[in-house]
């Protein structure tokens, strides 16, 4: 299996292009612009966009969804069925797809919005806006805040530490990396009850 | 992708060594199989996804390498020639690199977070979405550079010199800094809180 890297200049997206060693069906995640670089890339590893997957809805990772269409007839994947005017496959949490012999798990982390997925394949993380190289997602309230702290507290921490990260924004990671130098992370982690922070009774 | 076997012998946390069953230190003729490795890399041709972690390596020339998404982890790089190297989106991540020379290498989405780097020199160097995180790095020079997205969170820096570089978009927040020079570079347009 190989990875690309494709970077955007819509709100400096990553876009992650998956696809056998050999070339055939592939996986688009987060199509935030299709540009003749990216074009290219995929044909010249003779790559037929067969799947996208959207972490979520926000424009900066789907913006370049009308154009894909155009070129190839993907079936999308998403949290949220409505938000798009391509017709979208909705993702169910902890659901295994087989892509095209490529197995992909949906973590479900809602915060940042609440569509919000990571997908993992073999030992990586496609997290999205979810977690960042020494950030995490930006929130619009302390409950989403706290949603989001919850997510990646049960769903991403307690997986193996050697897992890597592909963030929607920025440099690639791993989840030890992150743990150990992660400032954002490590102070929010520190609250040790996290239903706590989202009580209604901390909103007065 | 990375593989990542694990090693076949119980209880080893590492990974095993390309087309091997064990890590390094478990192999049999340890040395003949890492000469063989470097030998592998070091030829002409575009490598990627070699696994070759927790190896120590002196005085060897890797200039003009071409690896993609290869993994160095915890890795000693001692006197180490990586210039005019491309080693694209590798992990060299809990590393030591100790009289490196990276000059005019080009490690764009590579990983060095919680490296230890002393007196290294990335000059020329094209370091665009590299991860940097948690590096105690001393008596550095990454001048003339382009470190665009790239992230130096939470690392100690100590006599580096960032002298005419790109840091749009780069983070230095939580960074501990001593003799540290930004000069002629777009520091404005980096991230320090």
């Amino acid at each position: 299996m190989k990875v690309f890297f494709h970077f955007s200049l819509n709100e400096y997206a990553n876009t992650y292009l998956i696809g056998p060693e050999d070339g055939g069906d592939a996986i688009l995640i987060d199509p935030g612009h299709i540009d003749l670089e990216l074009i290219e890339r995929i044909e010249s590893n003779r790559f037929t966009i067969a799947h996208v997957l959207l972490t979520h809805r926000h424009a900066a990772h789907t913006e370049g969804l009308g154009t894909l269409v155009k070129i190839y007839d993907p079936t999308v994947y998403a949290g949220s069925p409505s938000v798009y005017d391509h017709p979208v496959r909705a993702v169910q949490d902890r659901a295994i797809m087989d892509l095209s012999g490529i197995t992909v798990e949906a973590i479900q982390i809602p915060g940042h919005t609440m569509d919000s997925f990571v997908y993992r394949i073999g030992n990586s993380l496609f997290t999205g806006d979810v977690l960042y190289a020494g950030r995490i997602g930006s929130t619009n309230g302390v409950m989403e805040k706290a949603l989001l702290l919850k997510g990646i507290k049960n769903r991403l921490l307690t997986l193996d530490e050697r897992f890597l990260i592909f963030p929607g924004h920025g440099t690639i990671s791993a989840l030890k990396i992150e743990k150990l130098f992660n400032r954002e992370l490590i102070d929010a982690m520190a609250i040790d009850d996290l239903e706590q922070l989202s009580h209604p009774s901390i909103l007065t | 992708m990375f593989k990542c076997v694990p090693c076949a012998v119980d209880g080893c946390k590492r990974y095993a060594l390309e087309e091997m069953y064990t890590c390094l230190q478990h192999a049999q003729n340890s040395a003949e199989v890492l000469q063989s490795l470097i030998f592998t890399l070091t030829d002409s041709h575009r490598h990627r996804d070699i696994v070759m972690t927790d190896v120590r390596l002196k005085d060897v020339d890797f200039s003009k390498v071409h690896l993609t998404t290869c993994d160095f982890a915890r890795c000693v790089f001692e006197r180490v020639d990586f210039s005019d190297a491309k080693v694209q989106a590798c992990f060299f991540d809990f590393c030591i690199f100790e009289d490196c020379t990276f000059d005019g290498c080009d490690a764009r989405h590579s990983v060095v977070a919680g490296s230890k780097l002393l007196n290294c020199s990335f000059k020329d160097s094209l370091l665009i979405h590299t991860n940097f995180m948690g590096i105690d790095a001393h008596d550095c020079d990454f001048s003339s550079s382009d470190l665009y997205s790239s992230s130096f969170c939470s690392s100690h820096l100590v006599n580096v010199r960032f002298i005419d570089c790109n840091l749009k978009s780069a983070d230095f927040r939580f960074t501990e800094r001593m003799g540290v020079s930004f000069k002629y570079s777009n520091y404005e347009e980096a991230s320090f809180s």
